[in-house]
């Protein structure tokens, strides 16, 4: 589910108010098809590619992760402006270095203007001024000039796609109507450079991407969301999630677990559990995150434990979210082992659906 | 001299002069009050622009602003794609009348809707060079209400909802061509507090709503680190339409400078001859009163004072007079200009500055100038008076209390040279927009009317044939004496009557060439406003039409109008676009108004302003970017434009819209039908023009009435300065006949003595009061006459580029002149009545 | 000429300054009245030109009841009839010397050509001839006070009026503007009351009167 709220707190009244009609619906047993799917689908109404990785450099392990969310505002739709804000994109970046200790981040939020701001169809190829995600030939390109930070990336599938849920149809709620389509590609072979201020660093490590797509608001009664995404120590691939409601208990949750050789299974809602195990408290924002994580899916239980604790991402001025989104090891049944990111939303206020 | 002996002779001083130091002190603390509102006024606005401007541009190193209807919106997206630029943000930017809740609810007060600017902008841009256009960032959003996304919502500077009295979630509405645009307050914006009154939507409501789609009016540019900045503006220019051009954010200030300079200078003139007649005042009282104190300053040099001592004693009494005047003028204007900002915002009564909020922010440095000037004024005035004391016998002093003031030796060569000097200062070219010959000329032509007034009164004298009326040939004997006091109190008439009736004259002149004008210019019977406070409304072509088949109308005249930027000028060039037929050319006085035939170039016509601020002639043919297109135009002539002071230029309509496309119109002009009835069709043109809300229809003579008052109101504080003036000038000169008077007591006495009546006294002093009145009144109409004619041809026609007729208001020029020689000749009777009030026999004995 | 009767003038105050005065004084005849500082002479010389009225008693000049006419026309008698001589001179600075003496002339409305004619003869009586065009200013206090005495007989009065005139000067010009006053009083025939509080110019007039503890007597 991501940050899909983040979107709905900057736009949330446009959205809330005009309901779900004349978006593309979500509906079971659609196949996926590539490389169409890749590209943008602007008649849903929201949509993200998400870039989560972990990388080795001179100067020690980095977190990084890159987002790009698209969101279809129909009620702009009769404006035959130029201007009118009929597809918004926001991008999000962050850097964590266990040595610095506090997360480096940046975002851009545009409305869609050709050659400006952009998601295109029929490839992955996403971009907000000089932000950009793009599919070339086999790898995927990612380039991100940001404040205090840029990131200068490629990453080359080593595995083919994985769907998340009913072959890419996840349900997000009791409601089959609210589901998204969804697929990752996880382990993606990431080599390029890094630039901290002056200090251009070669990098070498891997990352998960994830894509989905949706047009359906989440359950009322959720609050806020936990999620994991990690790439296993011999080529397995982890995905688990929770809906929380206001107590703190599980709306809905959901899972895939794809072993090295190709066997993937899907949990059920009732076979994903959540336990936080410590919480960091943020000096800045007094909100405290369960940043030490221990999840079950399939009855397999892992612990998460954060690069560094601080990985809070305060967009409260430019776009009123706060959340947690951070690298994480993971350590599993049976001494496996595996590196991701933990995001951790709706624990500050809660966010308006 | 010791601080004790001055005390005691300011002291003595101030007892026996406090009625005419304070004149002397009122006239130069109005002198510096005037220059001193004048500048804080100014100021303050400069500085509210100034920070308007840095406000909403944020960190933008640089704004492309195009014409005043605006530019093609592509030319953004080019802009913002190049590598140079770091940042780009569109803006639409239009001046709009807002109706506050109470005036939307129904209750359509026209003295509810107030002007304010509309931003429209896209707010994720915006803020990467304003962060504070997002009102989140400063905590100031209402909980759970809508962003900018929301078509109904915008966003408000605290000044704006100071304006329209709304706060958030409060309801207003701003008129827009399609209707009224009903909006709610989402948020106010307390980072942009400095920005002054400006509603913010978003740029594609902005368009839509207001029906300029593709359009928009200014890019704010932050340039990419390290570009080259020569580089990076020659790039982006050549990305921009002809017509849009570049420049840093704060030239709007420096621009808005350069227009109101004229208007700025003209208004200290006016304070400066004030701080003059201030100066003459000074002059005659110490004048007077180191002549009544002569013997006891006789005697302090004879017990050893130096003369210098007692030169630096006068200065230093007339630098004390300055002061006091200099400190209680600083006080009042800048009183006055504080009242007058929470009155009239920034506005001077000419317009320049509406719509900003009155921010009170005195200019220092000005000011003290300002004060500078009036205690400089007054010490010149009493180096003047100790120049005087450099003659004095101390001997002859002591024995004789009669001593004359310095006054300007006889003769007419000096007045004379004066005046040839005044005549060709008058011809040289401005400096800038600044008149500089004009002002010489008018302070020489003042000059020689001072200096010419020892000679013009030994020429009268001479001629006076008094020698049975007792009165006359006393009168005549005590002026004839003394010169330099008739000088004294004759020159301050003569530079207040001169000043006044050249002010008179000028604006008479300019009254009666409006008047003339405007009934050439309305040529129609009515005329249909779009936007009146604003230009976001316009008529659009259906309307224009549906105007046409009014019955009774039997053509219509719409009128397009548009505000380029020129690059390389600072004055925009305002374009007028309506038909052009013979009948219109001839109303706005173009010298020869056959049209010329249709060529490759459009043919077009020049305002006065034009031709001095773009230095075209007739004849030339100029290129200028018309909606974004270059348009050739070949000058056909000349015509005369009182409405637009920075240079307007006139083309055919068909014209303007072939080349442009654009077939809106701000404005309609109407003419009836001969055989129409003008009630019914006024009518029907109202039920049209009432579908666009806020356009207004009126006939001509409305029009015409409306432009004369507004001229009028603008002319008021003139009007008001100019007789406070003289006012205080008469009441200087009746001061000095008190002086006088009370000096000449024993005198009074002995002719008592001798069998003069009360009366007869009284008469006397009325008759000398006429006499001086008199004198001044025609040297200062002489004056004023030489000094009109050097405002009208000179000083308007460099600084507001207006051509104008002398027209002679005769009657207002007879009215001052036996007012004010009445009012001498009464103030120096009643003047004279407090000497002669006294008992004779005390008269004969006081020795003072 | 000049006949007073009762004549009484009090302080302000209320207090009698003087009470009971007679004073007969004939055509060509000049009185003098002493007194000390203070004693009232300058308040009956005042009461006498009608520029102060007195409380009660009658003023006759010439026939003439002074103190029945109202303000105006005691001006225009004063005009006609009066002649003054201050202590001061006080001789009007922006006239000349001529001018000066043919002041009442002219107010007395004599044509400039008859003034002029009068102050010369008068300028010569009393020793300045051709000092006509000269100002005021430039003459010694003698000769200013011998100007003043002949510009206080030029219109022919019927009284001229002398108060202190001998008090600016020196010895030798008092004693030559005095007789001057006698000579210009004798020759014009008008009545001429000199008042002073010195006994040596006292001693050129017909008479003496003495004013003190509020009545006049002989001296």
């Amino acid at each position: 589910m991501r940050r899909f709220a983040l979107l709905l707190a900057a736009c949330a009244a446009t959205l809330a108010a005009h309901g779900r009609e004349g978006y593309a619906p979500v509906v079971p047993g659609a196949r996926l098809a590539f490389p169409a799917d890749r590209g943008s689908h602007p008649m849903h109404r929201i949509e993200w590619w998400y870039v989560t990785g972990h990388l080795e450099s001179a100067r020690g392990p980095l977190g990084f992760q890159v987002t790009f969310f698209r969101l279809r505002n129909k009620e702009a739709e009769a404006n035959p402006s130029r201007f009118a804000p009929t597809q918004l994109l926001f991008a999000h970046a962050a850097l964590a270095e266990p040595a610095h200790g506090k997360l480096r981040h940046d975002q851009r939020i545009a409305r869609a203007l050709p050659g400006l701001a952009q998601a295109h169809e029929g490839e992955t190829n996403v971009f907000i001024d000089d932000w950009t995600l793009r599919r070339e030939a086999d790898r995927y390109v990612a380039r991100i000039p940001g404040q205090g930070f840029t990131l200068d990336l490629a990453l080359a599938p080593t595995q083919p796609v994985l769907l998340q849920g009913e072959g890419g149809y996840s349900r997000k709620g009791p409601n089959r109507a609210q589901a998204s389509r969804y697929y990752s590609e996880p382990h993606l072979a990431t080599t390029g450079t890094v630039t901290l201020g002056s200090e251009r660093l070669a990098v070498r490590g891997h990352a998960w991407l994830d894509h989905e797509w949706s047009s359906e608001i989440l359950a009322g009664d959720a609050v806020g969301w936990d999620w994991a995404g990690i790439n296993l120590d011999g080529g397995g691939a982890l995905m688990a999630f929770r809906l929380r409601d206001r107590a703190g208990g599980t709306v809905w949750a959901g899972g895939t677990k794809r072993e090295p050789d190709g066997r993937t299974r899907a949990f059920r809602e009732d076979e994903v559990a959540w336990l936080p195990l410590r919480t960091w408290k943020s000096p800045r924002t007094g909100v405290a995150y369960p940043v030490g994580m221990r999840f079950t899916a399939g009855g397999e239980a892992w612990t998460l434990e954060p690069l560094i604790d601080d990985q809070e991402l305060d967009s409260r001025a430019s776009t009123g979210t706060l959340y947690w989104e951070g690298a994480v090891r993971a350590s599993g049944p049976g001494g496996a082992k595996g590196s991701g990111y933990l995001e951790l939303t709706g624990y500050g206020r809660a966010l308006a659906f | 001299m010791n601080a004790a002996l001055v005390a005691t002779l300011l002291a003595g001083s101030l007892a026996g002069n406090r009625w005419r130091s304070g004149l002397a002190v009122a006239c130069i603390a109005l002198g510096v009050a005037l220059a001193g509102a004048v500048h804080t006024l100014h100021a303050s606005a400069l500085d509210e622009i100034d920070r308007a401007a840095r406000t909403l541009g944020g960190e933008a190193d640089l704004q492309a602003r195009g014409p005043r209807n605006g530019f093609d919106d592509a030319a953004f997206i080019a802009v913002a794609k190049l590598p140079e630029v770091a940042a780009a943000s569109p803006v639409v930017e239009l001046d709009v009348v807002a109706l506050p809740p109470a005036a939307e609810s129904g209750e359509r007060a026209a003295g509810g809707r107030t002007t304010v600017k509309l931003l429209g902008i896209d707010p994720f841009r915006a803020a990467r060079l304003q962060p504070g256009f997002l009102a989140g960032a400063s905590g100031e959003r209402a909980e759970g209400t809508p962003g900018y996304l929301d078509t109904d919502v915008a966003f408000l500077t605290p000044a704006a909802a100071r304006h329209l009295g709304v706060g958030v979630n409060g309801a207003f509405a701003l008129r827009g061509p399609r209707g009224d645009v009903k909006l709610r307050v989402g948020g106010l914006l307390p980072a942009l507090e400095g920005g002054g009154p400006v509603v913010v939507v978003d740029i594609a409501h902005a368009q839509f709503a207001f029906a300029r789609l593709g359009l928009i009016h200014r890019i704010d540019l932050r340039l990419a680190p390290g570009a080259s900045r020569e580089r990076a503006i020659a790039s982006i220019q050549s990305a921009l339409p002809p017509g849009v051009r570049l420049e840093r954010p704060d030239d709007g200030a420096s621009r808005t400078a350069g227009l109101t300079r004229a208007y700025r200078v003209n208004l200290t003139a006016l304070a400066l001859m004030a701080l003059f007649t201030g100066g003459f005042l000074v002059f005659s009282t110490l004048a007077l009163a180191a002549a009544r104190r002569r013997q006891e300053f006789a005697l302090l040099r004879a017990l050893g004072l130096t003369a210098g001592a007692l030169r630096r004693f006068l200065a230093l009494e007339g630098a004390l007079l300055g002061l006091a005047g200099a400190a209680a003028g600083t006080v009042l204007g800048l009183a006055a200009s504080r009242a007058m900002l929470e009155r009239f915002g920034h506005d001077l009564g000419a317009g320049f500055f509406s719509g900003t909020a009155g921010t009170f922010s005195p200019d220092l440095l000005a000011l003290a100038a300002v004060g500078l000037a009036g205690v400089a004024t007054a010490g010149t005035a009493a180096f003047a008076v100790t120049r005087a004391f450099d003659r004095l016998d101390v001997a002859q002093a002591l024995k004789d209390r009669h001593l004359d003031l310095p006054a300007a030796p006889g003769g007419w060569s000096a007045p004379a040279a004066t005046a040839v000097l005044a005549t060709l200062a008058a011809f040289l070219p401005p400096a800038g927009e600044i008149p500089v010959g004009g002002y010489l000329a008018i302070v020489l032509a003042l000059g020689a009317a001072v200096l010419a007034v020892v000679p013009a009164t030994q020429v009268l004298l001479s001629r006076a044939r008094a020698e049975e009326n007792p009165l006359l040939v006393l009168a005549t004997a005590q002026v004839r004496s003394l010169p330099g006091h008739l000088a004294a109190m004759v020159s301050g008439i003569v530079v207040s009557v001169a000043l006044t009736s050249a002010m008179a004259i000028m604006v008479f002149s300019f009254r009666v060439s409006l008047d003339g004008w405007l009934q050439g210019v309305l040529g129609a019977d009515f005329f249909a406003r779009a936007s009146p406070g604003g230009d976001a409304v316009v008529f659009d072509e259906r309307l224009q039409s549906r105007l046409a088949q009014v019955p009774g109308a039997a053509r219509i005249d719409p009128i397009r109008y548009d505000r380029l930027n020129l690059a390389g000028h600072s004055h925009p060039l305002t374009v007028m676009a309506r038909p052009v037929t013979e009948r219109l050319l001839a109303g706005f006085q173009v010298a020869s108004p056959a049209l010329p035939p249709k060529g490759d170039a459009m043919n077009a016509w020049m305002s006065e302003a034009a031709a001095d601020l773009f230095g075209w002639k007739a004849g030339d043919e100029i290129e200028l970017p018309f909606a974004g297109k270059p348009a050739r135009l070949r000058i056909a002539g000349t015509y005369r434009d009182y409405a637009r002071t920075w240079g307007a230029i006139l083309v055919d309509l068909e014209d303007w819209r072939r080349h442009t496309g654009d077939r809106l119109a701000n404005d309609v002009a109407i003419v009836a039908d001969r055989s129409a009835d003008a009630k019914a069709l006024e009518k029907a043109l109202a039920r049209v023009v009432g579908e666009v809300p806020g356009a207004e229809l009126h006939d001509a003579a409305y029009i015409h009435n409306r432009s004369l008052e507004i001229f009028d109101r603008t002319f008021a504080a003139t009007y008001a300065l100019e007789a406070a003036a003289v006012l205080i000038a008469l009441a200087g000169v009746t001061s000095s006949f008190a002086a006088l008077a009370w000096s000449r007591r024993r005198e009074f006495g002995v002719l008592r003595h001798l069998g003069l009546t009360r009366r007869e006294v009284l008469r006397l002093l009325a008759f000398e009061g006429a006499a001086a009145g008199g004198v001044g009144v025609a040297l200062g109409l002489a004056a004023g006459a030489a000094v009109s004619v050097v405002l009208v041809r000179v000083v308007n026609r460099q600084s507001f580029h207006w051509g104008m007729e002398i027209h002679w208001p005769w009657l207002a020029l007879g009215v001052l002149a036996g007012a004010v020689v009445l009012l001498c000749a009464l103030g120096a009777a009643a003047a004279g009545r407090a000497a002669v009030a006294r008992e004779a026999v005390d008269a004969v004995k006081d020795d003072a | 000429m000049l006949a007073v009767r009762g004549l009484a003038k009090r302080w302000p105050g209320g207090a009698i300054l003087f009470e009971n005065l007679d004073i007969e004084v004939a055509a060509g005849e000049l009185v003098a009245i002493v007194g000390e500082s203070g004693a009232g002479k300058s308040t009956l010389l005042n009461a006498l030109a009608g520029l102060d009225r007195a409380d009660s008693g009658s003023i006759v000049i010439a026939g003439t009841p002074v103190d029945a006419l109202d303000e105006d026309a005691l001006a225009r008698w004063r005009r006609a009839h009066v002649g003054f001589v201050f202590q001061q001179f006080h001789l009007l600075p922006y006239l000349t010397v001529g001018e000066n003496v043919a002041l009442p002339l002219l107010l007395n409305g004599v044509p400039s050509a008859a003034r002029a004619v009068r102050a010369s003869e008068l300028l010569a009586r009393v020793g300045l001839a051709g000092r006509e065009d000269r100002k005021p200013g430039s003459l010694s206090g003698g000769e200013m006070q011998r100007v003043a005495i002949a510009r206080a007989v030029a219109h022919k009065p019927r009284l001229v009026l002398a108060d202190e005139p001998t008090g600016n000067l020196d010895e030798a010009s008092a004693a030559e503007a005095l007789a001057l006053l006698r000579d210009a009083v004798k020759g014009e025939g008008a009545a001429g009351l000199l008042v002073t509080h010195s006994e040596a110019a006292a001693a050129v007039a017909d008479r003496v009167l003495r004013l003190a503890g509020r009545r006049l007597a002989r001296a």
